[in-house]
């Protein structure tokens, strides 16, 4: 499988106060297209400050090796506006909270996501995928916390990223109910083939990935192959 | 953006109070400027119409005989064989010398001689043929036509009467009839519909004048006195008491009461007409405006008080038209303004609440553009809503206040006409500027990176005003502490609420300066004259013994020739800027000149001292010691300012009457004028002919401010309007304010609760926060309402120079900050009682 995404040597630092702190240092790393890589670590590790780098959320600190590559297209050096195109295109995003649209339902949430794509996309079919296909016309204070996370999801795919991005999709959810988000968000991987890149502090995640990444104070200090995904269903929590 | 605007619109639910208070103000604002100005166009359409049918005058005027030129030796030996035969022996020694001054151009001809003349010319019905030869010389050449305009004024009980003379043949000033017919026999009149409304007179029905009863056979106006001045004993129109009625000559000739004839001019060229009197303009230039006024420079034409009373009676009702137009449009931006406020709490509200939200369609690719268009649901449904509820509301009462306006001026009312310009700019003018408003205001708001937006506590980050205000307050105990830190939290929060606190305030200072705004004037107008009765006489006379307890007073309008400061420089006035001198005694029975100390400074006059009332020293940036330079004829006359008086009214000034007299050529004790208390003035027909004829027209003074105070009682019920809409106004921004508080310390509220606080000490924390803000707010706002009133006010009162002091005592502005506290607190408790139906566990939720 050819690379979707090659990190080369990125580094990242924020000041508090006066005093820089490396969020991450000197980090590379390669993505395939299709792939869902799962970046373990602690709080404080430098998983978020990475999905927000190479989602484009965020800048790198600037230097001549520094470089995220799209298809071969280097975005580190793209604008406000040209990464904002580029993300509408691109990508899709879920987070921790999900940040639905409250007076919209759910095919009306999904819609939103649909209108940035380029290509017409049949809004019920992705609404069918993550399972939510009776609650299409219920409004988000109907939805129990997993219905509204797949609706999150939902949306996130409705403009057919190329890449979608996770922030602790599970985060705020209890086992069950989190496995039945990570099953969708495998078959939406399945289904129209969308690299996944998840962050999250559960170990027990990390098994649905064909990629894992440990991460640790900036750094990547182990990188696993998963020879085999396990089925949502099956991993062990916590 | 379809959905986003979608979002927004269902959204609207929960912020009923802001969208409802945004409504109100696009409703009342409309709802005056339709109201206001469809009314006005029934009356300015059918004004100008109607001065062209009914011929109405340019000007009226008075004919000064000048006795050098104007008589002739031949119309004098004709009046001798005619009117003067029967004149006494010392009238014929005065007839005589001027017959011998006619032959002998050479000789004296003193201003007494003069004087002595007009009176006897007066005595014996000469003077009128005078001066209408005068105007026969002199109107081919300025191509005018003129009639003599046959009035007399009876007061009568409660009623002042101005009875003119019908005559069909008339050319200029046209009876208007607008029901029943014109009089024809002796026993007929005609009278004002407006009058006949409010007492109940009906066509047909009798009416007594002195002893005379008549039969009503119409109603008409006299197009000349739109605003029906119709004396100067009654400036203010009493619709209830003042009556214009016309008679035919016979019944004309029977009525007792006081002349009040003019000349009527009207120019055969076209005339713009203008509310304003400028006496430079040029008559040959006919194609442009106001050349009527050369024959004034050239010929002894001047103005009387009919010409100025002209300015009221036709002309008025224009300033009238533009005035309230002014004010419907100054009203409509005004309360746009402070709309436009609340929008930008509304969307500044939703854009923080909806921060997660917005990170998250930044993230997937929304730009700000298209984000804050979905912000522009509120201007555009508050527009569209408010607008057209005010345009039909402003249709429905523009015939109220046309009516309104009819019970002042007599002038017929057009029908009502659609107009489409209305009813685009209520519904456009409000879109448009607030759309335009709203729309930056979001976009500068959705500046921030969609990560900036979804970090968590992003809207809660510690600014440098609340590090500063924490210092400031650790050492003072925990509750300042937080309350303090939570006001200074959101500087925007806070300098929103300090704004609209300060429009709230502007508010409430208006209406409570305007309520006693003219009251003050009048209070302060009469507040030295201390007699009852004003006598105006016809000519000057002598004063031979003062037994009757009377102040005589030398009145003169004089013209100003020049004005020095102490150090020789020269004020800067307009042309034609001119006096009126009053001419007093410092042992005077009656008058008072009050100083700005309420004390009495007439003993400050002297000879060639002078007081000049505060109009003149406000508008003219005069000081005690200033000269100023009058003149009268080719004589002139100097004074040296030795004080103020608490006048509001035009320019006028005190002088000594007896070096006035004397600067004047006439004896030390001449007068024109008379204050006295006695009620035999009340009824000049009482009177004996010989005093009759004398007095050109009494003013009764308690009558007078009764007059004034029972139109400043109607005039109030204007300004009560105002006050109610300005309170509306107010209790909708308090509404929404006290709204958004709550709304935005929701958690807060609720954590508290859950932890135990009791809801008193829950206010005293959290919503109490802003009382401070709100009284600095308050209080700001008093200078800049009074600067902002003085400005405007002065704008309207520049062309009638007049000067209306704006002032508030410091009880009012306090009552004023009491009532925006309580309607505060009351609302700020609505909102609660909103907030505790909210479960605890609901409005703690993570939003």
């Amino acid at each position: 499988m050819e690379n979707i995404i090659e990190i080369k040597n990125i580094t990242k630092s924020y000041y508090v106060g006066k005093v820089p702190t490396k969020a991450l240092d000197n980090v590379s790393l390669n993505i395939k297209k299709g792939e869902i890589l799962v970046i373990l670590g602690a709080s404080g590790g430098g998983k978020t400050t990475l999905l927000n780098l190479v989602s484009g959320l965020d800048k790198i600190d600037k230097n001549k090796n520094s470089k995220i590559l799209y298809e071969n297209k280097d975005i580190s050096k793209y604008s406000d506006s040209k990464m904002t195109k580029f993300r509408k295109r691109n990508l899709g995003f879920i987070f921790q909270t999900y940040n639905l649209l409250e007076h919209l339902n759910v095919y009306e949430n999904v819609l939103v996501g649909s209108s940035l794509g380029r290509k017409k996309v049949d809004v019920h079919s992705i609404i069918e995928t993550v399972g939510l296909k009776q609650h299409e016309k219920k409004y988000m204070h109907q939805l129990s916390g997993g219905e509204q996370q797949r609706v999150s999801i939902a949306r996130a795919l409705a403009k057919k990223p190329k890449v979608m991005f996770c922030d602790e999709p599970t985060g705020a959810l209890d086992e069950k109910t989190g496995k039945v988000v990570l099953q969708s968000l495998v078959e939406a991987n399945n289904k129209y083939d969308t690299t996944l890149i998840i962050v999250t502090h559960n170990p027990g995640i990390a098994l649905i990935g064909d990629k894992i990444i440990k991460m640790n104070s900036g750094k990547i200090v182990d990188e696993i192959i998963n020879e085999k995904r396990t089925d949502p269903k099956d991993i062990p929590w916590g | 953006m379809k959905l986003l605007l979608i979002n927004s619109l269902k959204g609207l639910k929960k912020k009923k109070v802001q969208m409802f208070g945004i409504i109100i103000m696009v409703m009342l604002s409309t709802a005056i400027y339709t109201g206001m100005n469809t009314a006005i166009d029934r009356l300015e359409d059918k004004y100008y119409d109607y001065l062209n049918d009914q011929n109405v005058e340019d000007i009226s005027v008075a004919v000064n005989v000048n006795y050098e030129n104007d008589i002739t030796i031949e119309h004098m030996n004709s009046y001798l064989n005619n009117e003067l035969s029967n004149a006494t022996s010392e009238e014929k020694e005065i007839l005589n010398y001027y017959i011998n001054y006619l032959n002998n151009k050479t000789m004296e001809l003193p201003l007494s001689t003069k004087v002595a003349l007009e009176n006897i010319f007066t005595k014996y019905n000469v003077l009128n043929k005078i001066k209408m030869n005068i105007l026969s010389n002199i109107s081919t050449k300025y191509d005018f036509d003129y009639e003599l305009e046959l009035s007399k004024i009876i007061s009568e009980d409660d009623n002042l009467i101005k009875v003119i003379l019908y005559d069909d043949n008339n050319e200029i000033n046209k009876t208007y009839l607008v029901d029943g017919r014109y009089p024809k026999n002796e026993n007929e009149i005609t009278i004002l519909p407006g009058y006949a409304k409010v007492n109940k007179i009906n066509i047909g029905d009798s009416y007594k004048i002195g002893d005379n009863t008549y039969e009503i056979v119409g109603f008409t106006y006299a197009p000349d006195y739109i605003y029906p001045l119709i004396s100067f004993s009654m400036p203010i129109f009493d619709e209830k008491t003042n009556n214009i009625v016309f008679m035919n000559q016979t019944a004309y000739e029977k009525v007792i009461g006081i002349n009040d004839n003019s000349f009527a001019i009207k120019y055969n060229g076209e005339i713009k007409r203008e509310f304003e009197l400028n006496s430079n303009q040029d008559i040959n230039d006919l194609k442009t405006e106001n050349s009527i006024f050369k024959i004034f420079n050239e010929n002894n034409i001047s103005f009387d008080y009919n010409t100025f009373t002209r300015i009221g009676r036709i002309g008025a009702v224009q300033l009238e038209f533009s005035t309230d137009r002014l004010f419907a449009d100054y009203f409509l931006y005004v309360l746009l303004g402070i709309s436009v406020v609340i929008i930008m709490i509304i969307t500044k509200k939703r854009i923080d609440d909806e921060r997660l939200q917005i990170g998250v369609l930044k993230s997937l690719g929304y730009n700000k553009y298209s984000i804050a268009t979905s912000y522009l649901v509120y201007p555009i449904i508050g527009s569209l809503i408010g607008g057209l509820l005010g345009y039909l509301i402003g249709i429905s009462v523009n015939k109220p206040i046309a009516t309104i306006y009819l019970s002042f001026y007599n002038v017929p009312l057009e029908n009502y006409i659609f107009n489409l310009t209305y009813l685009k700019n209520s519904v456009l003018i409000p879109m448009i500027t607030l759309s335009i408003l709203s729309y930056l205001i979001a976009i500068i708001m959705l500046r921030k990176k969609p990560l900036s937006l979804l970090k968590e506590g992003s809207n809660l980050k510690i600014n440098i005003f609340t590090k500063l205000i924490n210092k400031i307050t650790s050492i003072f105990k925990f509750e300042y502490r937080f309350k303090y830190s939570l006001a200074f939290r959101s500087i925007g929060k806070l300098f929103l609420v300090s704004i609209t606190s300060f429009c709230t305030g502007m508010l409430i200072i208006l209406v409570l300066i305007g309520s006693n705004l003219f009251s003050n004037v009048i209070k302060e107008s009469f507040s030295g004259m201390k007699y009852k009765y004003m006598i105006y006489t016809n000519s000057v006379g002598f004063e031979q013994n003062n037994t009757e307890n009377k102040d005589y007073i030398l009145n003169m309008n004089l013209e100003v020739k020049n004005i020095k400061k102490i150090n020789g420089e020269n004020v800067e006035i307009k042309e034609d800027t001119s006096f009126s001198i009053i001419g007093t005694d410092t042992a005077s029975n009656y008058l008072e000149i009050l100083d700005d100390n309420n004390k009495n400074i007439i003993s400050n006059l002297t000879t060639n001292k002078i007081i000049v009332n505060q109009n003149a020293k406000k508008l003219l940036n005069l000081e005690i010691g200033y000269i100023i330079e009058l003149s009268y004829e080719d004589i002139t006359l100097e004074y040296e300012i030795a004080g103020f008086s608490e006048e509001y009214m035009g320019y006028s000034a005190y002088v000594l009457r007896s070096d006035l007299s004397n600067k004047l050529g006439l004896q030390g004790n001449a007068y024109n004028m008379i204050y006295s208390d006695d009620d035999k003035y009340n009824n000049i027909s009482d009177l004996k002919e010989e005093e009759q004829q004398q007095i050109a027209y009494v003013i009764n003074l308690e009558e007078l401010k009764d007059n004034i105070m029972k139109q400043m009682d109607r005039f109030n019920g204007s300004i009560y309007i105002i006050i109610i809409f300005a309170s509306i106004m107010a209790l909708v921004i308090i509404a929404v304010i006290a709204n958004i508080v709550v709304e935005e310390n929701k958690k807060t509220i609720s954590l508290m609760k859950v932890m135990g606080y009791k809801n008193k000490k829950i206010s005293n924390i959290v919503l109490n926060i802003y009382t401070p803000f709100i009284v600095i707010a308050y209080l700001l706002s008093i200078p800049v309402t009074i600067k902002i009133l003085e400005s405007i006010v002065s704008a309207l009162t520049k062309d009638i120079e007049m000067t209306i002091p704006i002032q508030i005592t410091p009880s009012l502005a306090a009552l004023g900050l009491l009532g925006l506290l309580i309607a505060y607190y009351i609302a700020i408790s609505l909102s609660k009682k909103v907030l505790n139906k909210i479960p605890l566990a609901i409005a703690l939720k993570r939003e």
